[in-house]
């Protein structure tokens, strides 16, 4: 009997195959980052070798008869698969941020329920991230809820705004590497200048190392390079200067930056990249110490090249 | 392009009625059929005019060359409209498909519908008994018609086939009707280029439409970009998890567990748990695991806590628990300590409360096409690809629910911030029913059901989280469904009402004993 192709093996291999491939070349070129943390690289590796063996395993069957077909059941991994390659293909960079950023301000982690009120919910956070990091005593969170953002400026994001409620907490997230920092040494450090002027890849290790170690770098100029971001309580000519940092995937960003005082904040367009020069002082919020820059200069950015910051 | 001829193939075993189910057909069809039996039934075909009858049996079948030039003769000699095969119950289906999608006969015809017939009252008996080739006729059918059925007052009886043959072929229509039934079985199938091109559609409508959906205001980018997420972190432990499963299944010999299981109530449960973080096979597997040791007689508690602990503490879970939450080892240890306190107390439970089980006489868990494969290999060649075939199947299988999951979390945080910002505040004891029955409805695998959890932590408190988690693994819809498969619906409801009661009782305790503050 004449051999014929049947069709149904063949797509399904082709999916499992193209499907490995396309988790493998995410990996390699560097696009997964966009959705989880690169703590999955080698997770995703073995997902795509194994989808490719999968793959090649089923090519023997190729050309066999069958009669029933399961074409509905490949189209279901197709889906994730499309979705991994089309955003990708059609949305930029920008789009993305104004997504998320401050419309869709996750919290920490360790952020629960929306505030009833500022108050009881910091102290309860204070316990919770003061339980998690018995070192650092002084742990501070920043916690706001947002349900107005009329000071704002920016007519298109408070519109969009109004009706969310966001909550940012931006410097709980420096706990973790606090231990390791202390001795960290990090680029664009100028001590006799006194300057400061935070790269692109360091501003998650800067933001950490300013704030754990306020006391040493109390009055430096920094300059560093983030979206501008206000809500609820960092309003007025306050700002504060962001970057997303993906804690495990996309589903949990959370702001992450300074706070600065500006007197043209309302000049400045959210969701705009800006390197902001100021001098670093702090201020105390809800009881908490917080880091803050008094602005001299504001000038704007481009995006850097990796969106987001990956704090762990 | 020719219309091709059409091929019904009417399948069951030789009581089911195949034989006057095509005469009904013959009667009513205006067209000229051509009738190929398989089969000595007792009932014949009266020769006419209008129809073409050919007829094989048993001894000819060797000869598979031979039968395809006859048929390829009868067609080409005596033009025929349609073909309607009767297949013989005891045959190989894949002969069937050998026959027909013959290089010669698929120039002309080509297979629309496969039927099974199947007696209400014995159909399911013999199914249990005879073995693979039944079975592979029931996963290669369309259409699925209970004949004998003239009372209809067996509603329970069509239930428990209808649940049958969804275990086998998920994708059959069972009909209890042969009007409805007739309607369809001339019907041509969609193509499925067809769903591609809906695909196609879709992704094509998405990259025009995607800037006008976002001005309105409405985060559909940002849907996809936190569904895409949820899914690239949860399809590697989904996959590694079907793959470890597969190998054990494959390369662990039917009945090995059951036979060095120990028989002593305190003594299964204490194996349960321990054996539990060797096992790495998670809750869509464990079913007919833990069926498999009651029937060997491992008491009933035991083996219902190892089924609802191995999904817990399972080296995979606990590695995709721990990642999804970023390390937190508290909240991987709490999802281990509840689900093995959990196991205990519903293990407990359930051995000393005197409820008679009931199991049912047949029970297809067993009977899959990948076991019979995994059994036939020997060579090392032939384990790696039964492994490789076996992953694929059950992670297709599970697949699903890790989408609708997603998509369901992933609509909850951007959609539905101001629904779940008043539902955070609820009561935590409704929360946690809630997310229990959350769980149950998405029947998500447990290997990766931890990504969803966590995704959600932003608008919940970790006590339902943890509800979800814990609950989850325990039972769910297609647990239920196998379960359903091999108990008596009595026994089903006794299980999933412990399991339910003690996870919601042990979940309040961690409720009231600050499990708000783990965080």
């Amino acid at each position: 009997m004449k051999k014929q192709v049947n069709y149904d093996v063949l797509t399904e291999c082709i999916i499992a195959i193209l499907s490995g491939f396309i988790l493998i070349i995410k990996v390699v070129n560097g696009s997964y980052l966009d959705y989880v943390s690169p703590k999955f690289k080698i997770l995703l590796i073995i997902a795509g070798s194994l989808l490719v063996g999968i793959g090649m395993s089923r090519m023997h069957s190729v050309w066999k008869n069958s009669y029933n077909s399961h074409y509905k059941r490949y189209l279901l991994l197709a889906i994730p698969m499309l979705m991994l390659i089309i955003p990708h293909n059609s949305i930029a960079a920008s789009s993305l941020k104004n997504n998320y950023s401050p419309t869709q301000v996750n919290v920490n982690k360790k952020e629960k329920k929306p505030s009833d009120g500022v108050n009881s919910d910091s102290d309860k956070r204070q316990k919770q991230s003061g339980s998690r990091n018995k070192s650092n005593a002084d742990n501070s969170s920043f916690d706001t809820s947002q349900k107005d953002n009329s000071t704002a400026g920016n007519p298109k994001t408070d519109s969009i705004d109004s009706a969310k409620q966001n909550k940012t907490d931006f410097s709980s997230l420096g706990n973790k590497s606090q231990a390791s920092d202390g001795n960290t040494q990090l680029s664009g450090l100028d001590t006799q200048a006194k300057k400061i002027t935070v790269s692109d890849k360091e501003f998650y290790q800067w933001i950490s190392e300013l704030y754990n170690n306020y006391a040493i770098y109390a009055g430096y100029e920094v300059s560093i390079k983030g979206m501008k971001y206000q809500d609820d309580s960092i309003s007025g000519d306050k700002f504060a200067i962001v970057r997303l940092a993906m804690v495990c995937c996309a589903a949990d960003m959370v702001p992450c930056g300074p706070i600065c005082q500006y007197d043209k904040t309302g000049s400045l367009k959210n969701n705009t990249w800006y390197t902001v020069t100021g001098v670093l002082e702090n201020e105390t919020v809800g009881g908490q110490m917080q880091i803050k820059l008094n602005v001299k200069k504001v000038e704007e950015a481009t995006a850097p090249d990796e969106p987001y910051i990956y704090p762990y | 392009m020719i219309e091709k001829i059409q091929i019904v193939i009417i399948a069951g075993f030789m009581d089911a009625g195949k034989t006057t189910y095509i005469k009904q057909q013959l009667k009513n069809s205006e067209e000229k059929i051509l009738v190929i039996q398989f089969e000595d039934g007792e009932e014949e075909f009266t020769e006419d005019n209008e129809n073409l009858f050919l007829k094989f049996d048993r001894e000819d079948i060797t000869d598979l060359a031979e039968v395809i030039k006859k048929i390829d003769f009868e067609v080409r000699n005596n033009e025929c409209d349609r073909i309607m095969v009767e297949w013989n119950g005891m045959l190989d289906f894949q002969i069937a498909v050998d026959i027909f999608l013959s290089h010669t006969l698929k120039q002309y015809s080509h297979i629309e519908n496969v039927i099974y017939l199947v007696d209400i009252a014995t159909g399911l008996i013999m199914i249990g008994q005879t073995g693979v080739e039944p079975i592979t006729q029931i996963m290669n059918t369309d259409y699925v018609l209970i004949t004998k059925n003239e009372e209809k007052k067996d509603i329970n009886k069509v239930r428990q086939v209808k649940q049958a043959f969804r275990s086998m072929n998920p994708d059959a229509k069972v009909f209890t009707s042969k009007k409805k039934i007739n309607e369809k079985i001339w019907k041509k199938k969609d193509l499925p280029i067809y769903y591609f091109l809906a695909v196609l559609i879709v992704v094509g409508w998405y990259i025009f439409l995607a800037p006008y959906i976002e001005m309105g205001g409405f985060h559909f980018n940002q849907w996809m970009i936190v569904l895409t997420a949820i899914l690239l972190e949860g399809i590697p432990f989904l996959l590694i998890g079907t793959f470890i499963s597969a190998i054990i299944q494959v390369l662990i010999p039917d009945g090995y567990l059951e036979k060095i299981y120990p028989k002593n109530p305190f003594w299964g449960i204490l194996t349960a748990v321990i054996a539990g973080f060797f096992v790495p096979v998670c809750d869509c597997a464990i079913v007919p695991v833990a069926k498999g040791l009651i029937k060997k007689g491992v008491p009933f508690g035991a083996a219902i806590t190892f089924m609802v602990v191995t999904p817990i503490v399972n080296p995979i879970v606990i590695v995709s628990t721990y990642f999804a939450f970023n390390g937190d080892l508290s909240i991987v240890g709490t999802r281990i300590g509840l689900g093995i306190l959990c196991g205990i107390v519903i293990g407990i439970i359930l051995s000393f409360d005197k409820a008679p089980v009931k199991m049912k006489r047949y029970n297809y868990d067993r009977i899959c096409k990948n076991c019979m494969q995994s059994k036939d290999a020997v060579t090392r060649k032939q384990k790696c690809f039964a492994v490789l075939k076996q992953t694929e199947d059950e992670f297709y299988a599970v697949v699903k629910y890790l989408i609708l999951g997603g998509g369901i979390s992933a609509t909850i945080q951007v959609f539905g911030k101001g629904v779940t910002t008043a539902a955070g505040a609820w009561p935590i004891p409704i929360l946690i029913i809630i997310f229990m029955i959350f769980a149950f409805l998405v029947s998500m695998c447990s290997t990766s059901d931890a990504v969803v959890a966590k995704s959600m932590l932003n608008q919940f408190s970790i006590v339902p989280i943890m509800a979800f988690m814990v609950f989850g693994p325990m039972m769910d819809v297609k647990n239920y469904l196998m379960l359903s498969n091999g108990f008596s619906k009595k026994t089903v409801l006794h299980i999933v009402i412990v399991i339910s009661g003690v996870c919601f009782g042990v979940l309040i305790l961690f409720y009231l004993f600050g499990g708000e503050s783990l965080l």
